[in-house]
């Protein structure tokens, strides 16, 4: 029969591919970051390889030779060799440590060994990873509208698209927080709706009466390809002004927070893009009481509605410190304020996960 | 004002299907051709010639009436094929009834998901009811509609009944065990997701109908790009026969009534007669059900529930859904709109509307 002329696209077969590997077709044996880049072939790879080939060279000053060549190499920007500690490795001379037993002692500590670390480049491809529902995950306004029912989202109050106010039957509360409606937008979070047109589409959010310290709570969330849950890999405790927190050049300070535990560690303080080793402001931890909350809440949620793999959700505790509300998530990885306290990616679960999708 | 009337209205067919472009284009075009020299239905003689160039299938000619109408008035069915495609990425939103579920949330009734088969033919459960159903069978009686996940995809739709545990439909009745071997099965024959969820019942309104499966209000959302503001384009009453067997499409024997977009009032009903002509109802033909002047209940909070919809959803373009009237004359529901626009067009042309028209010219579709 004629009406059986199926839209395009509409076939499962093509659309639907059950794993989505992002750059190695096959899963494989090890994490090295050696290979990956040359590996690249695909359209969007390639794309994002450029934009971050570009912030490469962009920065300044200029590193050492040898030492930018290794970071591009492995995908990492040139701020992250101070940062994290990254350097090559001391090319092994075997003869020499034989004659001279006593170097060892004096030798400088080896760096760390690479693979667990999440480079600026993984993180920049790891929203490939969720395949067919990416689209979900990159725009707040469509995140927003999903999620309405099953996590505990601040309200939306409305969003700017192409210079028109959408306004949603609900009056602000507390401070209207308006963010880019698109992640991978490059532009920074501002505090007022942008007039017409500006800077671009926005989604306002009703943000809660808040305390004087603004302590944002940052989750990395995958899913574990065995159990198909999500699991928290890293969350840490932010420090600093809302408006400001993922701005290049910010001051900020993070604590990393025990998953196990809610028990927030020694607060780090580190400038986002300055290669200068982060510094230990305050050695004492602190603990999260409504961790437990927190952790049931978004897992609970991202289990009843199972899309995409991975996401990042930032957290805010009201006034009264006894509820939390959600007031982003994205498929953009804040790679450096997860990983100023150590690498992420070494666990068991996030190992399976980078195996499974290929990044 | 003379300005704003002078835009053109229509779309040259002809031009459109010659200067075509892109991969997804030609796909589509290839399919579109395997369809109609394969077609034999309503054969046009020697205006098929005229119906391929233009993307028409060849029912088309005598649906639409060409020998008295303007075919540049009309959605020709290669342009209504890829109206999904006009969402881009978004796309996806449209066809997924995951997606789709949780986005509509706020705006109408949508039935509870209990599980989701996913293609690697892993079965998640996704409420407590079904958890609990396959543990120790304590949850609560169930009537549960089993369908592909993606809208268009040619796979099986059931339903089963489920109480203490135990399931009873597809023509026998076990274990939750046995229910998910029987899905995990279909999900691996045809690669094909599926999703477990709520069966919607109709309303009085809808039953009024037709009595014998569920009828449905299929609408198309779009949105006039220059001022961004939502438009409904069009709503149509799909109605049942005792022929059409839950496929409501005209050419299976469904009849389509158009919903007056302001009063709510349905209009005569059409469908394909016996001589393959288009025939006009005032009354169910089969069951004399009056369909003509009825008004759909509620229809002004279904009119705002609909433009809402469209208004707080920037990333849809154009949204075909389709939806049931409960028994308290809210929106339930259905999915993704498998509407055939011809039970649109055959009442009237969706582009002569010149909102519809423009906003199809800019998405190039």
């Amino acid at each position: 029969m004629s009406t059986d002329f199926v839209p395009n696209g509409s076939r499962p077969a093509g659309v639907f591919p059950a794993v989505p590997r992002v750059i190695y077709k096959t899963k494989r044996k090890n994490l090295s970051h050696e290979g990956r880049i040359g590996r690249i072939e695909t359209v969007e790879t390639l794309n994002l390889f450029r934009d971050f080939s570009h912030a490469f060279n962009a920065h300044r000053p200029r590193l050492d030779p040898a030492l930018a060549g290794f970071l591009h190499n492995h995908g990492f920007l040139p701020d992250k060799g101070a940062l994290y500690g990254l350097a090559p490795r001391a090319p092994q001379d075997p003869e020499a440590e034989l004659e001279d037993p006593s170097k060892t002692d004096t030798a400088p500590p080896e760096p760390e060994p690479l693979d667990p670390w999440l480079s600026d480049f993984q993180a920049a491809i790891l929203p490939l990873a969720n395949g067919r529902y990416a689209p979900a995950l990159s725009n707040r306004l469509f995140f927003w509208r999903l999620y309405t029912n099953t996590l505990p989202l601040v309200p939306l109050l409305g969003s700017v698209e192409q210079g028109h106010l959408i306004r949603r039957d609900r009056r602000a509360q507390g401070t209207i927080l308006a963010r880019p409606m698109f992640t991978s937008h490059k532009d920074a979070p501002e505090w007022e709706p942008t007039p017409q047109g500006g800077g671009g589409d926005r989604i306002l959010l009703d943000l809660p009466p808040q305390g004087a310290v603004s302590q944002v709570t940052r989750m990395l969330v995958i899913y574990d390809p065995k159990t198909r849950n999500p699991v928290i890999v890293s969350a840490v405790l932010l420090e600093g002004a809302l408006d400001t927190l993922d701005r290049s050049g910010t001051t900020l300070t993070s604590r990393r927070i025990d998953v196990e535990t809610g028990i927030a560690g020694p607060a780090m303080q580190f400038t986002r893009g300055l290669p200068v080793a982060p510094e230990m402001t305050d050695p004492d931890t602190v603990l999260l009481s409504n961790w437990w909350l927190m952790v049931r809440n978004v897992t609970a949620g991202l289990v009843r509605l199972p899309v995409g793999v991975v996401v990042q959700i930032d957290l805010l505790r009201t006034a009264e410190e006894t509820d939390t509300v959600i007031i982003d998530a994205t498929d953009r990885i804040d790679a450096a304020g997860h990983q100023i306290h150590g690498p992420v990616m070494g666990g068991e679960v996030a190992v399976r996960f980078i195996k499974e999708f290929g990044v | 004002m003379a300005e704003q009337t002078s835009l053109p209205l229509g779309i040259d067919h002809k031009n459109y299907i010659k200067t075509l472009q892109g991969d997804g284009k030609n796909l589509a075009w290839k399919q579109f051709t395997d369809v109609f020299w394969n077609s034999d239905a309503l054969r046009a003689g020697a205006k098929n010639e005229f119906l391929f160039r233009r993307g028409f299938l060849r029912d088309k000619w005598v649906l639409y009436g060409f020998d008295d109408n303007d075919p540049e008035e009309y959605l020709s069915d290669f342009q209504a094929a890829q109206i999904n495609q006009a969402n881009g990425i978004y796309a996806n939103v449209l066809q997924d009834r995951m997606l789709l579920n949780h986005t509509l949330a706020d705006y109408c009734v949508v039935p509870k998901i209990h599980a989701l088969r996913g293609l690697d033919a892993q079965e998640v459960a996704l409420s407590g009811e079904w958890a609990a159903h396959h543990t120790d069978g304590t949850g609560p009686d169930l009537e549960v509609l089993i369908e592909p996940l993606l809208a268009g995809a040619r796979g099986k739709v059931e339903v089963v009944n489920i109480s203490n545990g135990r399931f009873e439909g597809l023509g026998k009745t076990g274990d939750m065990k046995l229910l998910s071997d029987i899905t995990r099965d279909w999900s691996k024959a045809a690669r094909l997701p599926y999703l477990f969820a709520d069966n919607l019942q109709q309303g009085p309104f809808m039953t009024g109908l037709h009595a014998g499966g569920q009828n449905r209000l299929s609408v198309i959302l779009t949105r006039n790009l220059d001022t961004w503001d939502p438009v409904i384009s069009a709503a149509t009453l799909m109605i049942g026969t005792g022929a059409s067997d839950g496929r409501l499409t005209l050419a299976r024997g469904g009849l389509s009534a158009p919903v007056d977009l302001v009063t709510g009032t349905v209009g005569a009903a059409a469908g394909i007669g016996a001589e393959q002509t288009v025939e006009r109802h005032d009354t169910h033909p089969e069951t004399g059900a009056a369909l003509r002047d009825l008004v759909v209940p509620e229809w002004q909070e279904i009119r705002a529930a609909l433009q809402r919809i469209m208004d707080e959803s920037s990333y849809m373009r154009v949204a075909m859904l389709d939806f049931t009237l409960l028994a308290d004359g809210r929106l339930g529901l259905i999915g993704p709109s498998q509407l055939d626009l011809s039970a649109v067009q055959v009442h009237q042309p969706l582009l002569r509307d010149p909102v519809f028209a423009e906003t199809m010219r800019k998405l190039t579709l």
